[in-house]
């Protein structure tokens, strides 16, 4: 990808990300969330992650922050009530974010194998055919196209079949965790003591 | 030319940046969206290192694997905490961290 | 003759099927659920008690069964069990709470999801890579996100389960992203990768360290070391009781579990981060019993006195790690799990009976229900460390791992909160001792939890008595 794109996606995602902690509104900082999940997905593009990328999109830009607004709507959450910043915790926190960032900064500075470019670690599909089993994957790559969903579902049922199945598990049990936690009874009232 | 450590970097400020906003922020929904960009940039930082780490020659699926699951864990953890949070509206009509303040000692 | 893994897969079904059960429940088997709850978990007990060790060979590459793994599964479906036992006693409690007003509520996934909890427990104990660790992990999170709110009409579980979904989450964040820097500087997501990687002198040391860093701080989190604990009193406090012993003694395991095998990965031969790491758990450790001690002398609340407790107990378990004696931690764990689960059925059965969980409602415990008031002093001794009873093997092992290693400063520190300990355990036993003016009611237990009792203060004694009951479980 020309560093051009990158620099705007990467400012796409940081600059949404602030967004999202300075908006009053939390309407605003669900927007600015999607925003920021548009540009990391294009950096996900960008890594030859195509199938995360789309899920990125889907699941989290979509389905989630879909659910963030409705639940703000549902409940006409109003912005910050005009209460004044708490400059205490403000400066704290971003001497938090500024410690942490600099703590990355002197581990990247020392991370010799991070300044490899992506033209350095070029993929070798020619390899990777030769060492895949399944056809389908295998005539693809030597075609020379990376086929990101095949090889993705191929690892995960062929690596993690089980894990898979647990979060299957982890889904009902969310599912239900829902149901318990928001049904209302019938002809009782909502108390709470 | 963007290196490795360009990605990590931005993932790292991303992670960052959600962090302060759990700190900062008083509202319990907006907490909760820092908390998903918080998990947004350890996927960055997955996907980044799988890319560079080839395994015959093609990226490293086990690692993406992984963000996988993250990414469906996150939805399932979303609306769960979704739900806590309107019963939490439900009982005390707010969404503030100063709502929780029953619990002390 | 089953497997290990069979075991967790038929648990884990029978919790699905006890979800469906209830949900097309009538009257009658609204009864059938806990019970069918309670009898699974036995069965599932014995089965794995008589074990086959086959497994299937296609899980063999994520799935260990050494002996720490099998202590654990066992160890995950007794604290199971006997939640189970406490979650019935407390029944009509959490029903009350968990429905509106005048409205009898079905609670079947009360009894149900403790059972896929326990199935996720008893993966997360045979992780062998981080894929494997994160997905059953982050199924035993979620549940108890649900688990803790579950009672929404109270006000503190409404409050506990948004303290503990606010930190959760973050510690699932600190975690995640610290297994995506493990895995940078190693390139290997299974422990064994790991612990070559780390021994190489071309891994770079800083990536790892970091990577580590945040990996051992999520996981932290979740077994409440400090400076990662602050969540535990409330959350403790506010959560329903069944509820708060599940984890304080399954999910804390599980985190040690985990704690362990990372630990083990990154100390390994020749590990270049062997020091630091090592390092870091022993401050750790000294500020977990510290943080968990001191502020313990000054509670009113027996349950939230019990928290305070816990994390000094995760104190000890970390100090044992710190030295490198597994082994220890997993008989500390032993130690721990009677005494705190007897405590906490002693609050249900009181709580039951109107007795509330502050200090002063214990007056004139011993008077109103001898047995109750017997079995809150050995569970508390047992947690102080007296002689005789469980928990003082368990500490002594602890500080003799520790002398071992000659970390004097850190064992003086310990010996502090130990004593510390002395002080606010017995403060309940004195309060239940001390004799009351006028007339007090009797204090009704019911058979179940009279069993159940017997059960635990015999477990206490036992192993205080005779260690090598639980050490010789643990080879």
């Amino acid at each position: 990808m020309p560093s051009v794109l990158f620099y705007l996606f990467a400012a796409i995602t940081l600059l949404f990300g602030v967004g999202v902690v300075v908006a009053r509104n939390p309407v605003a900082s669900a927007l600015s969330l999607v925003c920021s999940f548009t540009g990391l997905a294009a950096l996900f593009i960008s890594l030859d992650a195509y199938f995360i990328g789309t899920l990125q999109i889907l699941v989290y830009a979509g389905a989630v922050m879909v659910l963030f607004l409705f639940i703000i709507m549902l409940l006409d959450i109003k912005a910050a009530e005009g209460r004044q910043t708490n400059y205490a915790t403000a400066v704290g926190g971003l001497l938090l974010a500024v410690l942490f960032t600099v703590q990355i900064a002197m581990v990247l500075g020392d991370f010799k194998e991070g300044n490899k470019t992506l033209a350095d670690q070029t993929l070798n599909l020619g390899a990777a055919a030769s060492k895949t089993s399944l056809n389908t994957i295998k005539d693809e790559l030597a075609e020379g196209t990376l086929p990101d969903a095949k090889l993705m579902g191929f690892t995960l049922f062929d690596k993690y079949p089980f894990q898979l199945q647990v979060v299957g598990l982890l889904l009902l049990a969310g599912t239900v965790g829902v149901v318990v936690l928001s049904k209302r009874d019938r002809g009782g009232k909502e108390e709470v003591s | 030319m963007i290196t490795l450590n360009d990605y990590l970097l931005v993932a790292g400020i991303l992670f960052a940046i959600g962090l302060a906003g759990v700190v900062v922020r008083r509202n319990i929904i907006v907490i909760y969206m820092c908390l998903e960009m918080m998990l947004s940039a350890a996927n960055l930082t997955l996907v980044a290192f799988s890319r560079f780490h080839l395994v015959d020659g093609a990226p490293d699926y086990a690692a993406q694997s992984l963000v996988f699951f993250t990414i469906t864990v996150a939805a399932a953890e979303v609306a769960v905490g979704l739900a806590i949070i309107v019963a939490l509206f439900r009982a005390k009509q707010s969404v503030d961290v100063e709502s929780v303040t029953k619990l002390k000692g | 003759m089953m497997s290990s893994f069979s075991i967790e897969i038929f648990l884990a079904v029978v919790g699905v099927l006890l979800i469906a059960l209830d949900a097309f429940a009538t009257e009658l088997n609204r009864k059938v659920v806990p019970w069918a709850a309670i009898g699974a978990t036995g069965l599932a007990l014995i089965l794995m008690l008589t074990r086959s060790a086959d497994i299937p060979a296609w899980i063999t590459p994520f799935y260990a069964t050494d002996s720490l793994a099998v202590f654990y599964k066992v160890f995950a479906l007794v604290t199971t069990l006997i939640v189970l036992i406490i979650a019935l006693e407390g029944d009509f409690i959490t029903a009350y709470f968990s429905s509106s007003e005048g409205v009898k509520t079905r609670i079947g996934e009360f009894y149900a999801l403790p059972l896929i909890v326990c199935a996720g427990m008893m993966w997360m104990a045979s992780a062998k890579d981080l894929v494997a660790l994160f997905v059953p992990l982050e199924l035993v999170t979620v549940s108890f996100y649900v688990l803790v709110a579950f009672t929404r009409r109270s006000a503190m579980s409404l409050e506990a389960g948004v303290k503990y979904l606010i930190l959760g989450a973050l510690s699932t964040g600190v975690l995640v992203f610290g297994i995506a820097w493990v895995y940078g500087a190693t390139g290997s997501l299974s422990f064994e990768g790991i612990a070559a990687a780390a021994s190489k002198p071309t891994t770079n040391a800083m990536a790892l360290m970091l990577g580590a860093a945040l990996l051992l701080a999520g996981l932290g989190f979740k077994v409440g070391a400090a400076p990662f604990q602050i969540w535990i009193p409330d959350v403790y406090q506010g959560a329903p009781t069944p509820v708060t012993a599940f984890l304080s003694v399954g999910s804390k395991a599980a985190g040690f579990v985990v704690l362990t095998r990372a630990v083990q990965a990154f100390t390994g031969d020749g590990s270049q981060i062997a020091t630091q790491v090592g390092n870091a758990l022993l401050s750790a450790a000294a500020l977990t019993i510290l943080l968990g001690s001191l502020p313990a002398i000054f509670q009113t609340n027996v349950k939230r006195l019990m928290a305070y407790s816990s994390i000094s107990h995760a104190g000890f378990m970390v100090l044992a790690l710190a030295c490198g004696a597994t082994g220890t931690v997993a008989f500390y764990m032993g130690t721990y799990l009677p005494a705190t689960l007897l405590g906490f059925l002693l609050l249900v059965v009181l709580r039951t009976q109107g007795v509330g969980d502050e200090l002063k409602d214990l007056a004139g415990l011993s008077k109103r229900s001898p047995l109750l008031a017997f079995a809150l002093a050995v569970a508390f001794a047992s947690m102080a460390g007296l002689p005789l009873t469980a928990g003082f093997m368990g500490k002594l092992l602890v500080f003799m791992a520790a002398i071992s290693k000659a970390h004097y400063g850190v064992v003086a520190l310990a010996v502090v909160g130990a004593a510390a300990g002395f002080y606010y355990y017995f403060r309940p036993i004195l309060t239940a001792y001390s004799p009351v003016e006028g007339e007090s009611t009797k204090l009704q237990v019911s058979p179940v939890a009279r069993v159940t009792i017997a059960v635990l203060i015999v477990g206490v004694v036992a192993v205080g008595v005779y260690p090598k009951l639980l050490q010789s479980v643990l080879k």
